[in-house]
């Protein structure tokens, strides 16, 4: 293995131009890989949120609109739906459970859903695990309060915390419900859902805090006190969704088109999964292009490590002159030039590799934070091990080029430089 | 391409040039010198340098492929667990349905072992038909079923009763533990990651968007172990496994077929 060692240390004396060169793949080789996992990670985040549940049941809009919102809690609805037609529907025969569902509400930024404690007993996710408490437990009380790990933490409460809760959903908010502050009941654990970034109410605070409300605004003049509020009737009287089990899965279509075919309101009742494949269907254009793109520029930092071997031939005629005449024959001077290259992807991939991993252990929860997504810090997937193998082999093939030039050069200079 | 050059006119040209006569190596002196080689006799050592660097490429891939087989493996350990989970899990499902696992005994017995292939008419009972559950509906009503608008109170009555009848349709019973290979499209209802775990099997595309969906006797509910990449909606797939037929309890009806798939592969 003379020709490896060789090949190492002739890198070695031009450190700098082969560290740019090796610089510029492992950045490829990170942006790939980097674009591979998030596009996986997405998805199986994406796809893992929720799960047992056989239809979701809103306001008649789009399947993905009522999936985006009901479960990941991006958009809006366009209309909520009558308490009427949810408990028709919830009576329906093959109903086994459903739990009712609240929103338009936000604290802080983080959405306000109002649900019944049938949401922490029959909501799934990632397939079988269902939501654990943390500290303390369910609501008790009109105005207690579950929060989401994420919550918790980045708000800094507690249990026994007051928070007040603010109308509409966007981050600053004008108009807050500060005469009903609720109480911090309990946290669940962390699920790596939108869970984690609601606050959970019961669906009666949700409607003691819009008692004296009509029409969007408080009423003027009329001001209802949170303890007045909990002597009142406090059923609602429309929800946002609302979640439904049933006893069998080959019921499901027939249960849907009941629900479409509802004459008394409209409403749309969709499989989660099957919208969740349609928002992939959606995606996966984009997601191609992604990857034609990081391809390309993994191509680029070959051709830039192509480039430099290139360049630098005419300068090293005189090395291998040097190296013809200690004994090296036209074949090891091809070799060398090859292993060089080869070595310089190897190295780049590693190094890209490395770069990926620090990438991720500083950007996870920025990640998370900011667009929720999880990206767990796993060993690279088989496709990983694949695409880092084609790299290199590239590399290997593309110091093919330079090294016969070399190897023809060699061959014409003979064991001296002709100038 | 190339014509050797002796050692001697080499040396005489750096001379005669006034370059460093340093560059010429001392081995150029001798005739004999092992530097020099004719391109005729390198082709064994070419053989050698090229086996030197296949070898070296054979070790990185060796090395590669390792690592892959080393990721592999964890995933091979993953889903054995979960082949004996699910093992545990079917075996108290089986206990659960005892009762009718009994009432078909006697078919099972004559089952074949082997995979048949199965079409979707098979797993409607012969001389049931759907249509006639609807004339039966309107008795005498002399009134042309065509000529109603979808939306008048008669046509929607009628609807509603037939889907009723259809909702719980009855299966075939002698299917109950036969092992079957059927084609159908994938209505995806669980996901493992970005891979469906649990679906529906229906005959024709689109059976959540169309009016009327197929009776419950035109559906398969599909369990797996291994999860499946579904590529998109309109892929169709061949699953393969055993097929069970289940009734509610208390009479309710046939609750439909439920198959636990062993093999899903693309149509």
């Amino acid at each position: 293995m003379a020709i490896v060692r060789l090949a190492f240390l002739s890198v070695l004396n031009r450190r700098v131009t082969a560290g740019l060169t090796l610089l510029a793949i492992a950045l490829s080789i990170a942006m790939l890989l980097g674009v591979e996992k998030v596009r996986r990670d997405a998805r199986g985040s994406f796809a893992s949120t929720i799960s047992g549940t056989d239809l979701i049941v809103g306001a008649r809009s789009g399947a993905i609109q009522l999936l985006l919102y009901s479960v990941f809690r991006i958009g809006n609805a366009t209309n909520n739906i009558s308490w009427q037609s949810y408990r028709e529907i919830a009576d329906f025969p093959r109903v086994r459970w459903t739990v009712p569902i609240a929103l338009g509400d936000s604290h802080r930024g983080f959405r306000v859903m109002g649900t019944s404690e049938g949401y922490f007993e029959h909501y799934r996710y990632a397939r079988t695990e269902s939501l654990e408490f943390a500290v303390g437990g369910v609501f008790d009380d009109v105005f207690d309060a579950v929060l989401g790990a994420e919550v918790a933490e980045r708000l800094g409460y507690a249990l026994g915390d007051s928070l007040i809760v603010a109308h509409g959903t966007g981050d600053v908010s004008f108009i807050e419900h500060d005469d009903k502050p609720f109480r911090v009941a309990g946290i669940l654990t962390p699920t790596g859902t939108p869970v984690d970034r609601t606050v959970h109410v019961s669906l009666q605070g949700y409607t003691a805090m819009h008692v004296d409300w009509a029409a969007g605004v408080p009423i003027p003049g009329v001001r209802i006190s949170a303890e007045e509020a909990r002597t009142m009737d406090l059923t609602p009287e429309t929800i946002t969704a609302f979640l439904v089990g049933l006893d069998s899965k080959i019921a499901i279509f027939g249960v849907q088109r009941r629900i479409n075919e509802y004459r008394e309101e409209p409403l749309l009742a969709i499989i989660p999964g099957v919208a969740l494949q349609e928002l992939w269907d959606l995606m996966s254009v984009a997601e191609n292009v992604l990857r034609v793109v990081s391809s390309m520029v993994v191509v680029t930092g070959l051709l830039g490590m192509l480039t430099v071997i290139l360049s630098s031939l005419e300068a090293r005629r005189r090395e291998m002159a040097v190296l013809r005449s200690v004994g090296a024959r036209p074949l090891h001077v091809f070799a060398l030039f090859m292993s060089e290259a080869g070595v310089l992807a190897l190295l780049g991939a590693a190094a890209g590799v490395v770069l990926l991993y620090v990438a991720l252990l500083v950007g996870q929860p920025i990640v998370t934070r900011e667009f929720g997504l999880h990206l767990p810090l796993a060993m690279p997937a088989p496709a990983d091990w694949w695409i880092i193998a084609a790299v290199v082999g590239a590399g290997f093939a593309a110091g093919s080029i330079p090294a016969f030039r070399a190897y023809r050069l060699s061959l014409a200079d003979g064991l001296s430089m002709r100038i | 391409m190339f014509s050797p050059r002796g050692p001697s006119q080499r040396q005489c040209r750096h001379l005669r040039e006034g370059g460093n006569p340093q560059a010429v190596s001392r081995t150029d002196q001798t005739p004999e010198s092992s530097a020099i080689r004719s391109p005729k006799r390198s082709w064994r050592e070419t053989a050698a340098v090229a086996a030197r660097l296949l070898a070296l490429s054979i070790a990185l891939v060796a090395a590669g492929s390792a690592l892959v087989a080393a990721g592999s493996a964890s995933g091979a350990t993953g889903s054995a667990l979960a082949v004996t989970g699910s093992t545990l899990a079917a075996a108290g499902s089986r206990m659960a349905a005892a009762g009718s696992r009994m009432t078909a005994a006697g078919s099972r017995m004559t089952a074949p072992d082997e995979v048949r292939e199965i079409v979707w008419e098979e797993l409607m009972p012969p001389g049931w038909n759907p249509l006639a559950v609807l004339d039966a509906l309107r008795g005498n009503d002399p009134s042309d079923l065509d000529a109603l608008p979808d939306s008048s109170p008669r046509a929607i009555e009628l609807f509603n009763a037939y889907q009723e009848a259809v909702r719980s349709a009855p299966v075939v019973r002698e299917l109950n533990g036969q092992k079957v290979r059927l084609p159908g499209f994938v209505v995806p209802l669980d996901f493992e990651g970005v891979e469906i775990s649990e679906f529906l099997l229906v005959p024709y595309f689109g059976a959540c968007i169309h009016v009327p969906p197929p009776p419950s006797n035109q559906i398969v509910y599909v369990k797996t172990v291994a999860s499946y990449p579904l590529q998109g909606l309109f892929d169709p797939v061949w699953v393969t496994g055993e097929i069970r037929t289940d009734a509610y309890p208390n009479g309710l009806g046939d609750a439909g077929y439920t198959l636990q798939a062993t093999i899903i592969e693309p149509y």
